[in-house]
């Protein structure tokens, strides 16, 4: 498992890794586990240009749709293939192969909604 | 405040997690709703199904008077033997779907919903006037345990070895003593793939669940919640009361004619000719998202109706449901009708009910 304490995370359960001025996305531990079995997720093309809190893919479990929103402004650059085929990647590895998509940031890009792992833990999830 | 089953705290103990379903506090799952389903069509799984109704009626006359207020022709049902039927209002639409069990001559058990038990016994208690029957609404004090699935059987037959399921039918049922209660055993479900349904008090209920799981027969005796029972009847074809099933829709809307006595079928076809809306059955042609209930369905440009239930099939990891249309359609067309979800339409086609 990657290092998901060091990620960055939104209240809406989203997590974001940077490198520079691309962003990786993907749903938390507690997100997946409260959905339940993943049976479709509906990803963003390539080449979108999406808006912080943006709702831009949909990850639907046996019992519901659930929006998944763009944490950061920008725009799709890369999208998990594997996903389509195996979407319960993301209820076994939702750090690291059940990634969701990638993000080129656009300029001056503010992310100070974005909280900590223990802040999301207490503020979000307990 | 949710009604709580009489094997809580054993769900508790097996970690489920919970969903409220009319009322009562039921286990959705114990983990996974898909492993759930897999497990009854491949092996064998256990629910508790404590929160339907459990009305006893008995008395002399209780054979043509349940005749007289249900919907199916209860002269068909020998002792010993399950049946599935309506209680109607007046127009002929469905207060609740319901299971006769005739145990001897004159005494019968019926398990409605148990969203229908409150309005199936009050409906009922306003029929009895002179007659001499005997109405006993023992809900929530009998535990249900259903036991479905390929393997279901093997388990049954281990955990009761007195009893010899094999002659045991389809809609057969059987009366077993059991430590503090007796047990009524039924081959029936609604799962589509074999299985019994049994009814007890609690203390025996109990026993039972633990003794069915912690069996030392070798088989793998897996709990399931009402997320895979849910899964599995639509993959079976058979209705939810409150989505296929309502007061303003006949059972022949509903496309369940089969289960409503011959004079009484005749009157409400002539009723509605058209027969419309009704209740038809679908499976989804293309890789799409799971359709759900509400989702609108298309013939060409035009609406037609919408889906009642819905899911992606765990078996075939095909769309597949129910819908309500208000005009008449074909079967195992490919390629007049759709389903619009989210943003675009994807090519639907009407088949017989169930795909298992």
């Amino acid at each position: 498992m990657s290092e998901f304490k060091n990620l960055k995370y939104a209240k809406t359960h989203e997590w974001v890794s940077k490198e520079g001025d691309l962003i990786t996305v993907g749903i938390s531990d507690h997100a997946q586990e409260l959905l339940g079995d993943i049976v479709f997720i509906e990803l963003p093309e390539i080449g979108r240009v999406v808006e912080n809190n943006e709702p831009m893919a949909v990850i639907e479990s046996v019992k519901a749709a659930s929006d998944i929103y763009a944490p950061l402004s920008g725009t799709i650059e890369a999208v998990n293939d594997a996903l389509e085929a195996e979407p319960t990647i993301v209820n076994s590895s939702p750090y690291e192969d059940g990634w969701l998509f990638k993000i080129r940031l656009s300029a001056d890009v503010d992310d100070g909604h974005l909280v900590d792992y223990e802040t999301y833990q207490k503020d979000y999830v307990e | 405040m949710s009604l709580l089953s009489p094997l809580n705290d054993q769900h508790n103990a097996l970690g489920a997690t919970f969903t409220d379903f009319s009322g009562w506090q039921m286990p959705l799952h114990y983990g996974s709703i898909l492993k759930e389903h897999l497990h009854v069509r491949e092996s064998v799984g256990i629910f508790d199904i404590s929160h339907m109704g459990a009305v006893f009626i008995s008395g002399r006359e209780s054979a043509v008077w349940l005749d007289k207020h249900l919907a199916n022709d209860l002269e068909s049902l020998a002792i010993e033997q399950a049946h599935y039927s309506f209680l109607l209002n007046d127009d002929g639409g469905v207060i609740d779907d319901l299971i006769v069990y005739r145990l001897a001559e004159d005494v019968f058990f019926v398990v409605p919903n148990a969203s229908g038990v409150d309005a199936v016994t009050n409906h009922l208690i306003s029929c009895i006037g002179e007659a001499d029957v005997r109405l006993e609404n023992r809900s929530g004090s009998v535990v249900s345990i259903a036991v479905q699935g390929k393997l279901s059987q093997t388990l049954m037959q281990g955990v009761f070895p007195q009893i010899d399921f094999s002659d045991l039918k389809k809609n057969d049922l059987k009366l077993v003593d059991g430590e503090s209660d007796s047990l009524i055993i039924a081959r029936t479900g609604y799962t589509g793939s074999d299985g019994f349904e049994i009814f007890t008090d609690v203390e025996e209920g109990r026993a039972l669940w633990d003794r069915l799981i912690n069996n030392d027969l070798g088989v793998e005796c897996h709990v399931c919640g009402l997320g895979s029972r849910d899964t599995l009847r639509i993959e079976a074809g058979y209705p939810l009361y409150g989505n296929e099933l309502n007061t303003s829709l006949t059972p022949i809307q509903a496309g369940l004619g089969f289960f409503v006595g011959a004079e009484l079928k005749q009157t409400l076809k002539e009723r509605l000719p058209e027969n419309l809306p009704k209740i038809v059955y679908f499976k989804v042609l293309e890789k799409a998202p799971p359709p759900r209930s509400g989702y609108e369905i298309f013939e060409g440009e035009s609406s037609i109706g919408k889906v009642t239930s819905g899911c992606l099939s765990p078996l075939l990891g095909e769309g597949i449901g129910f819908a309500l249309v208000n005009r008449k359609i074909s079967l195992n067309e490919s390629e007049k009708y759709a389903i619009f979800i989210r943003n675009r339409k994807y090519s639907l086609m009407f088949v017989k009910r169930g795909i298992i």
